[in-house]
């Protein structure tokens, strides 16, 4: 108690410390800018013009510059949102452009056309298809696309439309692992610090628009050797908006292929085949002033409960998930702007194992998990060319997971086990039993896992817009700062676990189907680590159709492991230069390019692999798990709490060089086409190795070792043989959301080779000696396709919408792997991870497609919009395998077969309907 | 621009500084390792009686505790065994490799035969000829490689290590020659890099072992199950160059501690200090008239 309690005020001091600390702050990730000029007939520059820029989505009222002695103006920091922009000056009369776009880290140019004594004129702006100024590569996504294409209802399942990105949740980015994207909501980190994934959920309707940056990014974004994936939810505005909404998600209706066994028996893994599922997702989005102009707030929450289960189990993974997100936005003045945050997702998880049909309900296990953000943010423009954005930010995650019936836990709705409740439940004190009414326990029901997760975070940016210097610069600089933690407590309801194979019934006579782990007490696992960020960047545009975007980041991260060893220690440059030129100055083309490099700073979860407290147990095995006998002498290994890691003094860090050259056409009013070429080359990967063992010529088996045992030592390596090289040529068209309909499509070459496509690998690990093999990773899906296109149906009222999302990807790459007995230093091991020919080479899965629809129809109502949607993902259930992971787990093997590690989700529908006003 | 370019250049590779070395060097079997009397009566040179080679790189050379030159260790703990060697890296030249029938469990090892009648000959000719499953005995190169295809899954000859080039050369002085790389060695200057043969059995009288090794195990490794429930494919010891001595018998051959088996650094071409590559030369024969 008293060191929860000592840690809580620790954190608390240092989000203090941090709000303290705070300045101004930039946020391009938050938000876009509108730039213009306003000219004569001949095309001559006025200077002088009062413009006056107004929107709903525009806190603080009407903001107003006056065009300097070119003509020019510029509005920055603007929420994305639809503007209109106002010129008026003495002698010329006014003229008004409405539904001026804005979009995330978007630069809108916009020209005012004031003629003498002109009457005031209204005209509609154009929809940028081009921005002249953006040299990153990537999709902003607009609540029109947001509502109009087929999509999982969450900010993860959209990212997938973006060109070159592979897979939902937490997808593969310019050939980089699911563990190095980078996730933003409102430009506050909300990846998860241990392992680099997606860690916050909340209400889909809540979203005002999401950026997903794969290449080519500012020198204000760092940390990421993938994508930046960009949130920004709604701020609300001065009318009250309410919207409700209510889907259901059935995965079961679909027609089944018996996809367990081939033609000729053979058993395939599990597929998404086999499993059920039934979602059912209700929510509402409440937001409004609270003082016209002055405050805003959102409100929202969604409920969501899905059943999942796997072929043949007893019962369905329950998730029962909570989504609470809110925001207030204040303004008091011109000057200051004001935001504050909190969001929280709790969920529970019931029987969560979903592996073994044997598993009685008496046996499973669950879990709790979910956490909370909570930020303040502050806009200071000091004047419409400098402003700064400072926040601070605390985030907790944890995972739960125990066996019923209790969790010892109480935090997230579950109580802690009651000495009664375990009593006569769950025996793992005496030999022979197996539990509750003879339910077969596992690992799961025995074990419990208590996992916590911070990030205390702070920013603070700085902008000078339009500065004069042999041209016109606008500069960001900024400092950034996190501190994280990781508390984990692992280990055994009971000092004994029984699991019992087969159904057979344990024979204490003949020490037969069983296996119990003696353990020796939980496993208190605490690492902490830091990172400190900075970066200075320009847009310099020496004249007015050329754009240069250069900068540099540093990166000072200290990762440490529970012995408070700093296991990643670095400090690291990232230069970044781009050039974009628009040759004819009439924004409708493009030619851009340059390099940039991208460091990894690493995750807590590092340092772990290099924890010097393991979970210390002594394995017993029966002989159906492998063993010759069940004597004392063949059985038994014993896992200790020896310091078994080494932390090397010369470590580096992951990076990642990227070259791109594109150039991007408006063909038609609103179209434009596209050819881009990036080449993403990765060194210094983390890797693990292993020390002690010595292996024979080709690793086949263990003929010594170091100190004489079999023991592993681990150590962090950053080898700059741990390598991926990528390169990406795409085709696009895009088609902005305009006259009731829009289109997205790229096909792109990718080819994705290297020696290992995890972020955090161990194919150095065992053994160490063997050659690493450079080859195609399990992303090097060389053909693909992304199409994207919806169209509104002109019968309004009563407007029906339909939107279609489809993918095509050729086959992944196969590797195979031979049997190395080295792998398993106890007798019985059965493990391939030998592997002969260059990864990836041995062949290629067939090619995959998935087409997604979606209608939604308009119900006129008397007041607000009701509107029925239905949506069907991979219509014709296609169930092709997707993934083929680069692991041994999967290989080619039995009958020359390979397993397949996923295969395309089966038909799904929802059927859903929203309701606002 | 120029300023890319030189982040990039010095960005090519990041030295780690660990403190291991891949020790690259030569292991020299003399003729007579590779000649055996058969249970035939016949004298015969055949680079297949050569069986696994074990190398590891050691603090020194101990020549006293045995009759032949041992790896330096560390204490006796028990009257009856060997202290251990503590190598600081190793490899062998040839491995015990998969058998597809039970009955060549541990007898057949990487590189020395040309292809499947090969083995098959080569167990005639030690009078313990190959059985199957059933203890019948396999006569037809193409029914052995077809139980191999389909105990590894495989589908050509390529997959098969067993079935590999000769790995020894021969030299102008008629002995036997292989490269070996001790990767990821912890490199000390004046280490000795010491090996030894694991011979073949070759018993004259009772011919049911022959070709079976001292350091294999039969009981360990893989045990198939599509196959035989209670067949290991067998594998070798863990301990084979820690305490080397359990398992050197008579017939095996022994590395002789000259200067050419330490290692030391040396500066190559480019400046960089590299280690110097060793010879290791078997020339030891333990207890041959014992064996033979």
């Amino acid at each position: 108690m008293m060191q929860m309690r000592s840690l809580t005020l620790r954190l608390v001091g240092l989000f203090a410390a941090l709000l303290a600390l705070a300045g101004p702050v930039y946020a391009s990730a938050t938000s876009g800018t509108i730039k213009g000029q306003v000219v004569d007939e001949g095309g001559l520059s006025i200077p002088g013009v009062l413009i006056t820029l107004t929107s709903p989505a525009l806190i603080g009222g009407a903001q107003q510059r006056t065009a300097d002695e070119e003509g020019r103006f510029i509005f920055a920091e603007l929420p994305p949102g639809s503007y209109d922009l106002k010129g008026q000056k003495q002698g010329f009369g006014s003229v008004t452009k409405t539904g001026v776009e804005v979009s995330l880290g978007r630069t809108s140019q916009v020209s005012l056309e004031l003629k003498v004594g002109q009457e005031e004129l209204t005209v509609k702006a154009a929809k940028p298809t081009i921005d002249t100024e953006k040299a990153s590569k990537g999709d902003t996504f607009s609540k029109e696309f947001l509502s109009r294409i087929p999509s999982g209802r969450s900010y993860q399942d959209v990212v997938s439309n973006t060109s070159g990105v592979v897979g939902g949740g937490n997808p593969s980015s310019g050939g980089a692992s699911g563990n190095e994207n980078t996730f933003l909501l409102d430009g506050i980190n909300i990846t998860d610090p241990v392992t680099g994934t997606f860690s916050l959920n909340f209400n889909f309707d809540a979203i005002e628009e999401i950026e997903v940056i794969t290449g080519g990014y500012d020198p204000e974004y760092g940390q990421s050797l993938g994508a930046v994936i960009s949130v920004v939810t709604k701020s609300g505005g001065n009318q009250l908006e309410v919207i409700a909404n209510g889907f259901y998600l059935n995965g079961n209706w679909g027609p089944k292929m018996d996809a367990r066994y081939t033609a000729d028996g053979y058993e395939l893994a599990p597929t998404g085949f086999d499993e059920s599922s039934e979602t059912v997702q209700v929510g509402v989005v409440v937001s409004g002033p609270i003082v016209k102009d002055k405050i805003w707030f959102l409100g929202s929450y969604e409920y969501n409960r899905t059943l999942y289960a796997n072929v043949g189990v007893q019962l369905p993974r329950d998730y029962d998930s909570h989504y609470f997100f809110s925001k207030l936005t204040a303004q008091p003045s011109s000057a200051h702007r004001f935001t504050v945050q909190f969001g929280t997702d709790p969920t529970t998880v019931d029987n969560t194992d979903q592996a073994d049909t044997r598993i009685t309900p008496e046996a499973q296990s669950r879990q709790a998990q979910g956490g909370y953000l909570g930020s303040v943010k502050w806009n200071w423009f000091i004047n419409p060319e400098t402003n700064l954005e400072s926040f601070v930010s605390f985030q907790k995650s944890t995972i739960n997971a125990s066996g019923v019936p209790c969790t010892h836990d109480g935090t997230l709705g579950y109580h802690p086990c009651e000495p009664d409740e375990e009593q006569g439940n769950l025996d793992y004190e005496t030999p022979g039993h197996v539990g509750l009414n003879g339910a077969y326990d596992t690992d799961n029901a025995g074990f419990y896992y208590f996992d916590d997760r911070y990030r205390v975070e702070g920013s603070t940016k700085y902008s000078l817009l339009q500065v004069d210097f042999l041209g016109k610069h606008d500069i960001k600089a900024g400092i950034e700062g996190s501190y994280l933690m990781w508390d984990q407590i692992q280990g055994y309801n009971g000092n004994l676990i029984f699991y019992d194979w087969y159904e057979n019934p344990f024979d204490p006579n003949t020490l037969q189907n069983y296996l119990w782990i003696e353990t020796s007490g939980p496993s208190v696992y605490s690492s902490s680590g830091y990172h400190v960020g900075a970066f200075i960047q320009d847009v310099y545009k020496p004249i007015q159709n050329l754009t240069f975007r250069y900068g540099v980041r540093y990166d000072r991260a200290v990762n440490r492991n529970d012995a408070g060893e700093p296991v990643v220690d670095v400090g690291l440059f990232g230069p970044r230069v781009y050039a974009v030129w628009d040759p004819w100055a009439n924004e409708k083309t493009k030619i851009y390019g340059g390099y940039g490099r991208f460091n990894d700073t690493g995750r807590l979860e590092v340092g772990s692999y290099l924890s010097q407290s393991n979970l210390g147990s002594k394995q017993v095995f029966g002989e159906v798990i492998g063993a010759t006998d069940s004597s004392a002498g063949n059985n038994g290994g014993d896992y200790s709490t020896d310091n078994t890691v080494t932390v090397l003094d010369n470590t580096s860090a992951p990076y990642s060089d990227e070259f791109s050259i594109g150039a991007q056409r408006e063909v038609f009013t609103d179209i434009a086409v596209g050819v881009e070429f990036t080449g993403k080359f990765t060194r210094n990967i983390y890797n693990f190795d292993e020390t002690n063992l010595i292996v024979d010529e080709d690793g086949y088996a263990y003929i010594g070792s170091g100190d004489g045992s079999l023991d592993q030592y681990f150590r962090l390596r950053t080898p700059t043989l741990a390598l991926r090289d990528f390169y990406q040529t795409d085709v696009s068209i895009t088609r902005n959301w305009a006259d009731r309909w829009l289109l997205q499509g790229t096909y792109s070459y990718v080819v994705s080779k290297g020696r290992t496509q995890s972020s955090l690998s161990t194919v150095f690990a065992n053994p160490s000696q063997l050659e690493l093999w450079y080859g195609n990773l399990p992303y090097d899906f060389r053909h693909q396709v992304k199409l994207q296109a919806a169209w509104d149906l002109p019968i309004d009222p009563w407007t029906t919408t339909l939107g279609m999302s489809g993918q095509v990807f050729s086959g992944a790459p196969l590797s195979r792997y031979y049997y190395s007995g080295a792998d398993s230093a106890t007798a019985g091991g059965d493990s391939y991870s030998l592997l002969k020919q260059p990864r990836g080479t041995y062949g290629r899965a067939g090619a995959y497609w998935e087409l997604s629809v979606l209608v939604e129809q308009d119900i006129p109502v008397r007041k607000g919009k009701l509107s029925a949607t239905a949506q069907v993902f991979n219509i014709t259930n296609n169930q092709d395998p997707s993934y083929l992971a680069d692991n041994y787990s999967y290989y080619i093997n039995t009958e020359n077969r390979y397993i397949i590690a996923y295969r395309q989700d089966a038909i799904t529908a929802q059927l859903g309907a929203k309701y606002e006003f | 621009m120029v300023s890319t370019l030189v982040i990039l250049t010095l960005g090519c590779a990041f030295e780690e500084n660990l403190p291991e070395a891949d020790i690259s060097g030569t292991v020299i079997v003399p003729a007579a390792a590779a000649t055996r009397l058969l249970p035939s009566g016949e004298t015969v040179e055949d680079p297949r009686f050569i069986g696994p080679i074990y190398l590891g790189a050691f603090s020194g050379i101990d020549d006293v505790s045995f009759g032949y030159p041992h790896p330096a260790m560390g204490p006796i703990v028990t009257g009856d065994e060997p202290g251990n060697t503590f190598p600081y890296g190793g490899t062998s030249v040839g491995r015990f490799d998969y058998a597809c029938y039970q009955e060549l469990a541990c007898k057949v090892v990487t590189g020395r035969f040309k292809d499947y009648a090969d083995v098959l000959a080569y167990f005639k000719g030690l009078e313990n000829p190959v059985v199957d499953d059933n203890g019948i005995e396999v006569t037809n190169a193409s029914t052995f490689q077809q139980a191999c295809y389909e105990y590894f899954y495989a589908t050509s000859d390529e997959e098969m290590a067993f079935i590999g080039a000769d790995q020894f050369k021969v030299n102008a002085d008629g002995d036997y020659e292989a490269s070996f790389t001790m990767a990821h060695t912890v490199m000390v200057e004046g280490m000795s890099v010491w090996g030894w043969m694991d011979a073949p059995l070759i018993d004259l009288a009772n011919t049911s072992g022959n070709g079976a090794f001292s350091t294999c195990d039969t009981g360990a490794g893989r045990e198939p199950t599509t196959y035989d429930e209670s067949y290991f494919e067998g594998r070798v010891y863990s301990d084979a160059l820690n305490t080397p001595s359990q398992y050197i018998y008579g017939g095996d051959w022994v590395a002789s501690a000259t200067e050419d088996t330490i290692v030391t650094l040396k500066e190559d071409a480019a400046g960089d200090m590299v280690p110097t590559n060793p010879t290791v030369r078997l020339d030891i024969g333990f207890g041959l008239e014992d064996a033979e």
